[in-house]
């Protein structure tokens, strides 16, 4: 290499190496940490472990099932895999349908989901997921997500929010620094919530709020023409159960106001409960397994990471005693392994 | 794989140490072949088959051709190979477009027939490495160049990984020479080549998709109601992320090939400094305009037949531009602004005022400063998803809509676009008469530190989600 551009590569990859050192010290010092961000091709490569063994656990869901069930508890506690494909902020009927249509698929949907979220207007949620799996996973996709991975585990800023574009974009707003995440995501999609890094009485406030204007911006549909369109997903249901598969639809826990919000405009007797009657999967409301009511939400929705194994063990034993599930590992052993956090 | 990925850069590792580690050139240009080959199969491995396909009948085309003496069979080659080229451009390019045409026009006369969709992958770069296979086969037909008699020279001359994907589109004669004489380690531009390559990522990972992409997105998404101010924020971001983006793909490309011991021509040279459109479009993918000068708008009589015919020639070739950059209409009619705004240019220096005249650098500085506005005006089409969202767009930047709902201009990253924005203009402005790279090896260390290390910076302060290279759908 011509000299003179050999000091200006060895100067600037030691300034490089420097501002690495500085900004991600600096970052830390301000109580951010490493965690892995989630996206379509971390999503595709649990896709991809589905399509390994057809018989697999695949837990489906929005943030609720993604910050809450542990994928690892689950498969030793059935003595088989499972993924991870619920997607935070993303209601899972669509992805119901792709297990479907899927012919190789003949395992277990745990499907979370509210009777708001089985609205028909709420099904195309995780089709983007889907499409990107379908036309853009690539084996060049794969070796960069899983090449990515380690690097987002170990360093913060990696990730996307502190980019040096947006913080200088927030600084000219006066927005000061990004806001601290209290999620740490797994390799495996799942997540974990900490509330002690975070104002979880804002949090709580702002979820309650947007659930109030939502509710006033989209009225909920007539239960008679909720319930017809479900029949839709019960023939996805019934397709899965053809091939020997199953799937339960779980209404996870919610409290406070949520709760109040969501009964108001979606009664459970005129929704969750009528389709229960004519719907051919397992339906399972939490308030129907009194253990539910022992876990804090402290922000109406969800619940802390540490509540995780129990949370996990709770939704298994229901599955259990409903015939849905087998259990290969003991419960204790299989709730205390090492989920490789 | 792209090259904004931590794939490429395994990938790249591998294959650098690899190249350099064979001994034999033979060998050598084999390596690169095979990695090329691999590099495409990362994104579809059926479409290898068709790329190998292509360039072994092209190479064969062409030996025909020479061998063959008589005018009449050898036309007939030459249109059976441009018409297989065309045809499988055609098919995976263009023939979703034309069902939905011709479902469109059916609709005009009261038939209705269901949307169909036929399925199609587009193989990514299969515009660039036809017009790279096109341009060959003319060439040996008009005896410009011998065929070759080398298909592992041939192969990776349509597919050299680094400009395989999105250019820039490469002639035989630029490139095949330098697969006669063995490279040397101790002779390649390693410095400047990994010095341009961070800078093209640069380009892309953090202007392109932080700083412009998503202000244009903003104001391009469905449903939006741009101010004047917005619609304007929106054009020119556009136009400067597409920039970034391209020329940003470009540079990577041509510092790659230099780590290997390849050059490759320069595809953009600062357009935005240019007065006029006619200059801008000589200075923006170069090796684009250059091919259909060379191969449509020179065989059509270039302006040999008369001003009108010149003319009418000027707009068909622009029409091709817009064809080739997509399928969709809303190209179809950028290429044919372009064109007509080219021809009103030319009568307008002609009649009216030559504005490149024009030496004061004031004055040209605010001539290259309205002939980017032009340039954006027009880029709407490009971006837009509809010709109703384009006419939307610009209907209210020159006046002719009320004003909608402030989308922009009141935030920071309109702000952080303006600053930024201006200052590419006036780094394209000063930089007018810079031409190649060569130069890069002429600038004090100094220079080289400053601009490597924000490069870099720039490139590892900028995590996101790597939206792909616009170039690549075409």
């Amino acid at each position: 290499m011509d000299r003179r551009w050999l000091v200006a590569w060895i100067v600037a990859l030691l300034l490089a190496a420097a501002g690495v050192v500085v900004f991600e010290r600096f970052l830390r010092a301000n109580h951010y940490f490493p965690t892995v961000q989630d996206d379509k091709d971390l999503w595709s490569l649990q896709v991809d472990r589905l399509r390994r063994d057809g018989n697999t656990i695949v837990l489906l869901g929005a943030s609720r099932i993604q910050y809450a069930v542990d994928p690892v508890i689950v498969g030793r506690y059935a003595g088989r895999p499972s993924v991870m494909l619920a997607i935070n902020g993303a209601y899972p009927v669509a992805s119901l349908r792709y297990l479907a249509q899927d012919p190789q698929f003949h395992g277990l949907a745990i499907v979370g989901i509210d009777s708001r979220g089985l609205s028909k207007r709420h099904w195309e949620m995780q089709q983007p997921w889907i499409d990107h799996y379908e036309h853009r996973w690539t084996l060049a996709r794969e070796i960069h997500r899983r090449l990515l991975t380690p690097l987002q585990q170990h360093l913060v800023f990696v990730r996307s929010p502190f980019a040096m574009v947006q913080m200088v974009r927030r600084q000219l707003a006066n927005y000061g620094l990004p806001i601290n995440d209290y999620v740490v995501l797994r390799p495996d999609r799942m997540g974990e919530l900490d509330y002690r890094r975070t104002n979880v009485d804002a949090i709580r406030d702002r979820r309650v709020l947007d659930l109030r204007e939502y509710y006033r911006d989209n009225p909920p549909e007539p239960a008679t023409q909720w319930l017809g369109e479900l029949s839709e997903v019960s023939a996805w249901v019934r397709a899965i159960q053809a091939r020997g598969g199953q799937v339960v639809f779980f209404r996870e826990p919610s409290a406070g106001e949520h709760l109040v919000l969501d009964e108001t405009n979606y009664p459970r007797d005129a929704y969750w409960d009528a389709y229960a009657r004519v719907s051919p999967a397992v339906m399972i409301d939490f308030r129907d397994v009194p253990a539910f009511a022992a876990l804090r939400l402290p922000d109406t929705s969800h619940i802390d990471g540490s509540d995780v194994p129990r949370f996990t063990r709770i939704l298994l034993e229901a599955l259990t005693r409903k015939g849905i599930l087998r259990m290969v590992t003991n419960m204790h052993d299989a709730g205390n392994l090492d989920v490789g956090k | 794989m792209t090259f904004d990925s931590l794939t490429f850069l395994a990938f790249l590792i591998c294959v650098y140490i690899a190249y350099w580690a064979v001994s034999g050139w033979t060998a050598r240009k084999a390596l690169l072949l095979v990695a090329s080959y691999a590099f495409y199969g990362a994104w579809n491995p059926f479409f290898v088959l068709l790329l190998m396909g292509t360039t072994g009948f092209d190479w064969f085309a062409g030996r025909l051709l020479e061998r063959t003496e008589e005018p009449s069979r050898r036309k007939l080659l030459l249109i059976a190979s441009i018409a297989v080229n065309l045809s499988a451009l055609g098919f995976f390019k263009y023939a979703q477009f034309f069902t939905n045409t011709a479902i469109d026009l059916a609709r005009i006369i009261d038939i209705e027939w269901k949307p169909l969709d036929l399925g199609i992958l587009l193989p990514v770069g299969i515009s660039f490495y036809t017009f790279e296979s096109l341009s060959y086969v003319i060439d040996v037909y008009r005896r410009r160049i011998a065929a070759s008699r080398n298909l592992l020279d041939y192969s990776l001359f349509v597919t050299f990984f680094p400009h395989l994907v999105a250019g820039p589109i490469l002639r035989y004669n630029d490139f095949t020479p330098q697969c006669a004489v063995a490279k040397r380690w101790v002779d390649t531009a390693l410095g400047r080549g990994l010095a341009m390559f961070v800078t093209g990522l640069s380009l892309k990972l953090c202007l392109a998709d932080l700083v412009f992409g998503p202000v244009a997105d903003r104001v391009f998404a469905i449903g939006a109601q741009p101010t004047v101010a917005d619609g304007w924020l929106g054009a020119t971001t556009f136009s400067l992320q597409v920039y970034c983006d391209f020329a940003g793909y470009t540079l990577c490309a041509i510092g790659t090939a230099l780590l290997f011991g390849f050059r490759f021509p320069s595809n953009f040279e600062s357009p935005f400094g240019a007065v006029g459109m006619i200059e801008l479009w000589n200075r923006w993918h170069i090796s684009l305009t250059s091919w259909l000068r060379d191969y449509v708008f020179t065989p059509l009589g270039h302006y040999r037949k008369g001003r009108l015919r010149g003319h009418a020639n000027l707009i068909f070739t622009f029409f091709l531009v817009g064809i080739w950059h997509g399928a969709a209409w809303t190209f179809v009619l950028w290429g044919g602004i372009n064109g007509v705004l080219l021809v009103l240019e030319r009568l307008f220096r002609d009649h009216v005022w030559d504005f490149t005249r024009v030496r004061n650098r004031g004055g040209r500085a605010a001539l290259a400063v309205a002939t980017f506005g032009i340039f954006a005006m027009e880029a709407v089409f490009f971006r837009a998803a509809t010709i109703g969202q384009a006419w939307q767009i610009l209907s209210t930047m020159i006046g002719l809509r009320h004003a909608g709902q402030v989308l922009l201009t009141p935030w920071p990253e309109a702000e952080v676009a303006l600053i930024v924005g201006a200052l590419v203009l006036a780094g394209h402005i000063a930089t007018t008469h810079v031409r190649g790279w060569e130069w890069l090896d002429r600038v004090p260390t100094w220079v080289r530190v400053t601009t490597v290390t924000a490069a870099l910076a720039a490139v590892l302060f900028s995590p996101g989600f790597n939206p792909a290279f616009i170039y690549f759908q075409f």
